[in-house]
């Protein structure tokens, strides 16, 4: 099996056989008639195959999935469908049988999407995972993204915010480069950078393309690998409707152990005192403080909706087929007030395929068209997470004041606001955007083998967005004294055009295969936004820049860009007796972000196979099948921006304002040097596995890769005397080495069908070069908090936006350690240290703390993630679970803002050191003017371990068609779910699933997340 | 057919090879050059200097570590990055744009070249000489490097200051003597040839007085200094305003506007950034120095730093209004709703000279008060013009310095009564002093500081107490040059040595 994790899930076959009059006789032949269902839901398959091995006699199954057959009990029947598994039963002693075709199954016939064309998976030479649609919807509660969490091994997904809506940060092998690391996806053909439109029930399969060999036809966008994504056919001869539906309510899993007001009086006292400052509360007024305000109970939007209905329709004839839905989701965000987190989308879709003349002209579309609607409270840096506010604010003050308005700090700190005032009034905001994405195909095949296709894709997407800022004033320094409309238009619109000439042949044992191809794409992006203060009309609803009175203010910024690339490719395969496969791949990409030096490259690949169970001489018993597998090749990755070859003059924000009245003249200046050298980043890949059927029930696929990216298109520093502060140069490289496993066990023991599938991903992600003197990409500082340092970086040697600071040795519990901390000269090391300061390693042993003792304290990414999944099906009950884990990765917790004394802290400040013995890893408390700099210094306190386990979803189903055989249904299956109830980590943030970065390379920063909710809710699919 | 398909040019950008031609062209060049005046943060060479200075300490939150730095001489890893990019981001647009001047179709205006050469070289001036006094040691640019040139090693200082020397020499020389008052209004901040002159004056003091040097690096005599000085005084139309605390914003309620008869040359700001982070055309340095985190009436608010050393405030007369006009006292002026907070080195007072005020804030203008603060950034003033002239005039003409000092010192003291004697022995003594007290929290401090030598910086630096957050020990192994960013010490190959003092 090439995809265990798919077999795992998918392996629900349900083989029933109804065994009819038991006929002794040894009659030549006679009426053998059946049906042909879904494994899965019973529902019937029109257009199988049953045809009785051997010979070319058979039948294809009707509209209701019958058929019927002369045979004789000699006979072996061989049922057959493109997508399912194929099935061979005996014909003896039946006159009627129900087959169960199962999608996606350990079958190796089962086909595969391998990138302008399909494949048997048996002869895949790359390193591909196929998903297909149970999996999906199995996990269908969740977002497309988040279902393919834990699926396969060796891609990583991870949440950057969990906020309705938002997208999911995928990496497949590692980051491997320090521009753009996300995946290409296809969707039906089409190229699209998001895929988060789709609605899960629409999806037919995802493949995920994971090494060169495979990703290489995509050459010049595939760098970070390919995942294809094939939206629902019709079939002929059927008429189907389906309707899903569920609803649920999600609840936050974990809160944070902030301290409450009398806790916090006590640490701010002693904050106090430790700084040489009098203490805030007296002993009297400790005791009254209480408990104080929960900020996070104000902010949390309990038992927060989220609700799905999809409705689709499928059919056709022998000339036309046709796949169409209409659906509906929506979801509120757990965290966010007055509805401020929330996300919904209408979706359509209509993909049909017509035969113009016979099947030698074929013309088909695929379209989906969506409208979504999001309105979010702000994640991200410091300045917009409306989270973080919630940790750091004091228990002093009440959400609302007696008169219902938003509650006022305390003089003890007027300098903070009530956060859930800010998330209220910076938060209000709406976006809509409309998606078209589709292609329209024509396909000829004059003679056999011989496919000539022409395909036209466009992707269009366009944005509205609109937002308020009200007056109001909070704190002396969150106020707003104007009122601003915000209004802005986003556009994209890309299409695409493949033209490819196919052709197989088959020679004997000989399988030959060819493809030839052209590629042209283009893209065009544009955006217009403005505002304008002091509104006529205050509110949400009137954010529209007419509302805004004052011209003088009003700004309206504008952009357009276009990029087109034009390609060649072509791939040769070829395959004997289903033994040896070879395939080679190239393309050759030209793309306008480059320039004429170097606009065009070329990407090749090859990969051979090798099926030593097909030998002769290689027949162990308890291997079913064997398939060893090695690639090589090379893929593109384009930059993100347009000129970077070119010197070009800016006039943004080079202005300058002579004269009293400030009168505004333009600037302008190069901004860039130029480098018409400018090439293409390749990322160079090698990959080994093998597939392996075992013991009838087993499978198991592993891959070895060597994956190294060079040559990014990085902006490093220059020397200033250069005019530049940066220089778009090729250099760098990035090595990301690792092996996946995956293990499948299916079988079905009379009644219950049990699939458990395991995989685990190892990455290892190391920096060999970076192109300038300090082989050194800064991370940015003040993160976290203004005076913060750089704490992640990019250098080589290790692995990227690795955590970088110093390492801690404890905590001075005395003045005697203090002066005994000396370096090998007798040189007190922290000469300005005072007992419960924290020990700073001196790495290099030269008496001073200073940033040569700096050093990796962390990595950002997993050694390995993992994920383990579980079906069961037993008569009409199914019941499914998906765990997902990442093992060896830290988290750095930004969370406190150390730049303000009288922030609240968490509970773990209560293991604070207080005297000698107290501790020896959380300093005492201070409001940051200790010399020691305890926390204003990068070191491992702020490190922490962010291994986690998780059960993603756990799915329990009944069919209740089993009881009720006469309704006329094909399924009513109700079902029950839940997602993410349980997280196993040690952790103590909101969650340890933590993606967020300053910048693309960098990740598992934590200034304050979105966490994902628990789910729980009850659904429906019915057929009809 | 691929090949117009593929072939894409910016729609809202010139590319270098299509710009320059007109100009029109050459003034958006200049004016970028003028651009990046503005830029700056904590890293401003004006709030840097105070803070290295006896005038302020570190200030800010408790756990503020940048400007304390500054204060105490410490190190941090990268610190001044943002200087050194500044100067040689703005020494780059001057030399992109001399070099371009020729292939500029000018028609029948020649004067206009002359112009924006002389201009785009005082400005290249100013960034060298902020460069070079800061730093000490830095590569000398005049062209657009090629990628192989980039590895430039520093130059000896009286390279650099011979280049500052003649930069403005020529725009002495080649822009128009026109006089304060016949400037048009809308030309305010435009260089001037009093801009220039004046601007010799103070590099030839600091560069005799740091170097211990006789004229400015072979360019500029002593007595041509006198002479560019005195042509600012004679001809260049300027005069004292009637009263110093109508010079500045803070100091009252007639503020006597900005581009006054005392105003050489200032670099502008304005509000009309409009809370755009990315426009950069508002006083950073402001929100820096703004009281703490509280809006106390008139005052409007900012981040505390720089809080002002109790010993400049002591060291006026109490009859001398400039005070009051360039400190904040909170108890003076019964500041009662003042709240220390996280303020840290609190010292009761804070800057006057550039306070944000409440009235006409940046907020209130539709924009942001961390980065739309408008008070334009006085560089130079007349009353320096005046100083400097008297310390030049000390040994050759007495009697003309006397003259000098006692209109700043009378207009200080609305009259005679503040006067003091000029002698050949103790006038320099004098005029530092006056110095220290008129141009006080200008920028000019340390610089007057280091120009008399490490002993007279430390002893005026050096600053003792119980307490250990005041306490500043100035490294004199520094010669009160600052670090050199560690990142481009790296990035140059090691071709640049770091400054004595500094690690790495």
């Amino acid at each position: 099996c090439m995809i265990p994790v798919s077999c795992g899930l998918s392996s629900a076959l349900i083989l029933t056989m109804l065994s009819g009059n038991v006929a002794m006789a040894q009659t030549p032949k006679r009426a053998l008639s059946g049906k042909v269902t879904t494994g899965k839901d019973n529902s019937p398959l029109p257009g199988a195959s049953v045809r009785i091995k051997g010979t070319n006699n058979g039948a294809i199954t009707d509209g209701t999935g019958g058929f019927s057959l002369q045979v004789s009990d000699s006979d072996s029947l061989e049922v057959t469908l493109v997508g399912f598994t194929k099935q061979v039963l005996s014909a003896r002693g039946r006159t009627s049988l129900t087959v169960n075709l199962s999608e996606g199954s350990t079958g190796l016939d089962e086909i595969v999407v391998v990138g302008y064309g399909t494949e048997k998976k048996k002869l895949v030479t790359g390193a591909i995972d196929h998903v297909n649609t149970q999996q999906l919807e199995q996990n269908h509660s969740l977002r497309v993204d988040q279902a393919l969490q834990g699926q396969t091994p060796g891609v990583q997904i991870t949440a950057t915010s969990a906020q309705p809506g938002e997208s999911m940060k995928v990496r497949i092998r590692g980051t491997s480069t320090v521009g753009n690391a996300d995946p290409l996806y296809i969707v039906d053909g089409v190229p699209t950078y998001d895929i988060t439109y789709l609605n899960a029930s629409d999806i037919a399969s995802m493949d995920v393309l994971k090494d060169a060999a495979s990703s290489a036809i995509y050459g010049a966008r595939a760098a970070n690998g390919v995942v294809l994504v094939t939206t629902r056919k019709g079939r002929a001869g059927s008429m189907k409707i389906t309707y899903d539906a569920y609803y649920g309510t999600q609840n936050p899993s974990h809160k944070v152990a902030l301290l409450n007001a009398h806790d916090y009086g006590v640490i701010m006292n002693e904050m106090a005192i430790n700084s040489g400052s009098q203490p805030y509360f007296t002993m009297e007024e400790l005791g009254r403080l209480g408990k104080g305000t929960d900020w996070q109970e104000a902010i949390y939007n309990k038992n927060a909706p989220m609700q799905n209905h999809s409705l689709s329709f499928a059919g056709g004839n022998d000339v036309s087929v046709f796949s169409s839905s209409v659906a509906y989701t929506e979801q509120e965000g757990i965290i966010g007030v007055g509805g401020q987190s929330k996300f919904d989308r209408v979706s359509f879709r209509m993909n049909s395929e017509h035969k113009m003349y016979k099947d030698i002209i074929i013309f088909g579309e695929n379209l989906t068209y969506t409208q979504s609607r999001k309105r979010g409270i702000g994640v991200g840096n410091i300045y917009s997470n409306g989270i973080r506010a919630v940790f750091n604010t004091s228990p002093l003050f009440p959400v609302y004041d007696e008169n219902g308005n938003y509650g006022k700090p305390t003089p003890i700190n007027p300098e903070e606001a009530n956060p859930v005032a800010m998330m209220d009034y910076q938060n209000q905001n709406r976006d809509r955007t409309n998606r078209l994405i589709g292609n329209t195909y024509l396909q000829i095949s004059p003679i056999k083998g011989l496919t000539i296709r022409t395909d036209f894709g466009i992707s269009t997407s366009n944005t509205d967005s609109r937002s308020y800022l009200p007056i109001y004033a909070l704190s002396t320094n969150v106020i707003n004294l104007r009122s601003r409309a915000t209004q802005g238009i986003y556009r994209a619109n890309e299409w695409n055009w493949d033209n490819t000439i196919n052709y197989q042949k088959e020679i004997g044992k000989h399988n030959f295969g060819v493809l030839v191809g052209t590629n042209a794409n283009k893209r065009v992006e544009s955006f217009l936004n403005g505002y304008k203060q002091d509104l006529t009309k205050a509110g949400l609803d009137n954010a529209v820049i007419n509302n805004g009175t004052t011209d003088s203010t009003q700004r309206i910024f504008g952009a357009d860009s276009t990029a087109t690339i034009y390609s060649y490719f072509g791939r040769l395969s070829y395959s004997y007796a289903d033994k040896y496969m070879f395939t080679a791949v190239l393309r050759s990409d030209a793309s306008s972000r480059f320039g004429p030096n170097n606009r065009r490259a070329t990407f090749p690949s090859v990969s051979v196979g090798w099926v030593p169970t097909n030998e002769d001489f290689f027949k162990p018993t308890w291997l079913d099948f064997l398939k060893i597998r090695a690639g090589w090749g090379q893929n593109g990755n384009l930059p993100q921006g347009y000129f970077g070859y070119l010197s070009t003059i800016s006039t943004q924000y080079l202005g300058y304002f002579f004269g009293s009245g400030d009168n505004p003249f333009v600037g302008a200046a190069p901004i860039r040097i130029s480098n018409p050298d400018l090439k293409w980043e390749t990322s160079e890949q090698a990959n080994i596995g093998f597939d392996a059927n075992f013991l009838k029930d087993f499978t198991l696929t592993v891959d070895v890769y060597r994956k190294t990216t060079k040559d990014w298109l990085v902006p490093v520093n220059v020397p200033a005397v250069s005019g530049a502060a940066n220089v778009l140069l090729n250099g760098g490289n990035v090595r990301n080495q690792g092996v996946e496993i995956s293990l499948g066990y299916n079988h079905t023991f009379k009644d219950l069908s049990v699939g458990v599938n395991g995989n685990i991903g190892i990455n290892r992600n190391e920096i060999t070069d970076i192109p300038n003197m300090e082989k050194i990409i800064n991370g940015s500082t003040a993160i976290t908090f203004a005076s913060m340092p750089e704490f992640y970086r990019a250098q080589v040697g290790f692995p990227m936006g690795y955590f970088y600071g110093f390492k801690t040795a404890g905590i001075f519990q005395n003045e005697q350690e203090v002066s005994n901390y000396v370096s090998k000269e007798g040189k007190i090391i922290q000469p300005n240290a005072q007992p419960g300061d924290v020990r700073f390693q001196d790495l290099n042993g030269d008496g001073v703390i200073d940033s040569k003792d700096q050093t990796q304290i962390g990595n950002p990414f997993p050694k390995f993630t993992y994920g383990f999944n579980i079906n069961l099906g037993y008569k009409g009950f199914d019941f499914s679970a998906a765990l997902y884990g990442t093992h060896g990765n830290q988290i750095w917790d930004g969370t406190h803002d150390y730049s303000r004394p009288l922030s609240n802290y968490t509970t773990e400040i209560l293991g604070r050191w207080t005297g000698e013995g107290s501790s020896n890893r959380l300093p005492r408390v201070t409001d940051g003017s200790e010399l020691n700099q305890n926390w204003i210094r990068s070191s491992d306190l702020y490190i922490h371990n962010a291994s986690f386990l998780r059960v993603k979803s756990l799915n329990l189903g009944y069919d209740f068609k089993q009881v009720l055989k006469n309704i006329p249904l094909g399924q009513l299956r109700l079902y029950v779910a839940a997602t993410n109830l349980f997280t196993f980590t040690s952790y103590r943030g909101v969650d340890p699933e933590v993606g967020y970065g300053p910048t693309g390379w960098a990740s598992g920063i934590d200034l304050g997340t979105y966490p994902q909710p628990k789910t729980v809710l009850v659904g429906l699919n019915v057929k009809f | 057919c691929s090949k117009d398909f593929l072939e894409h040019s910016p729609v809202d950008q010139q590319t270098e090879t299509s710009f320059y031609q007109n100009p029109d062209q050459a003034l958006q060049a200049l004016v970028a050059v003028y651009n990046q005046l503005n830029i700056g943060d904590f890293d401003n060479i004006h709030l840097v200097s105070e803070l290295a200075s006896d005038n302020c300490f570190g200030g800010g939150g408790t756990s503020d570590l940048t400007w304390k730095q500054w204060d105490r001489g410490q190190e941090s890893s990268n610190m001044n990055l943002g200087v050194w990019q500044k100067y040689y981001t703005g020494i780059y647009r001057a030399n992109v744009l001399l070099s371009k001047l020729e292939g500029v179709n000018w028609g029948a205006d020649s004067t206009l070249k002359n112009t924006y050469a002389a201009e785009a070289r005082f400005l290249r001036a100013y960034f060298y000489f902020d460069l070079v006094r800061f730093f000490g040691n830095v590569p000398l640019v005049t062209k657009q490097l090629t990628v192989s040139e980039y590895n430039t090693p520093q130059a000896t200082p009286a390279d650099v200051y011979k280049l500052i020397a003649e930069d403005l020499k020529f725009a002495a020389e080649r822009l128009p003597a026109i006089a304060y008052a016949g400037i048009p209004g809308s030309n305010y901040g435009r260089v001037t040839k009093w801009a220039a002159e004046s601007l010799i004056g103070r590099v030839f003091l600091y560069y005799t007085g740091y170097y211990n040097q006789n004229d400015l690096a072979g360019v500029v005599t002593k007595a041509q200094a006198i002479n560019y000085l005195e042509d600012v005084i004679t001809t260049g139309g300027y005069d004292l305003v009637d009263s110093f605390p109508r010079l500045w914003q803070a100091a009252g309620r007639s503020f006597v506007g900005e581009d006054n008869k005392e105003t050489i040359w200032s670099i502008k700001f304005t509000h009309k950034g409009l809370g755009n982070w990315d426009q950069k055309n508002g006083n950073r340095m402001q929100v820096h120095i703004g009281i703490r985190n509280q809006v106390l009436n008139p005052y409007y608010k900012g981040w505390g730093a720089g809080t002002v050393n109790p010993r400049l405030w002591n060291a006026y007369d109490g009859n001398d209004t400039r005070r009051n006009a360039s400190i904040i006292s909170i108890e003076d002026e019964n500041l009662t709703g003042y709240a220390v907070g996280d303020q840290s080195q609190y010292t009761g007072y804070f800057w006057k000279k550039y306070q944000p005020l409440n009235e006409g804030n940046a907020d209130s203008k539709g924009g942001n008060f961390q980065i739309d603060n408008y008070f334009d950034n006085i560089v130079i003033r007349y009353a320096d013009v005046l100083l400097m002239a008297a310390e030049l005039n000390l040994e050759g003409n007495l009697s003309k310095a006397q003259t000098y000092y006692n209109q700043v010192r009378d207009r200080a003291f609305l009259g005679t009564s503040g006067r003091k004697t000029l002698t050949t022995a103790d006038g320099k003594r004098l005029i530092m002093e006056e110095r220290r007290l008129e141009l006080a929290l200008e920028g000019v401090r340390y610089w007057d500081l280091l120009r008399q030598g490490m002993n007279v910086a430390k002893a005026a630096i050096d600053n003792n107490s119980s307490d250990p957050q005041f306490v500043v020990n100035f490294r004199t192994e520094t010669q009160g040059l600052f670090k050199i960013p560690e990142q481009e010490i790296n990035l140059s190959s090691g071709v640049y040595k770091q400054n004595p003092g500094w690690a790495n």
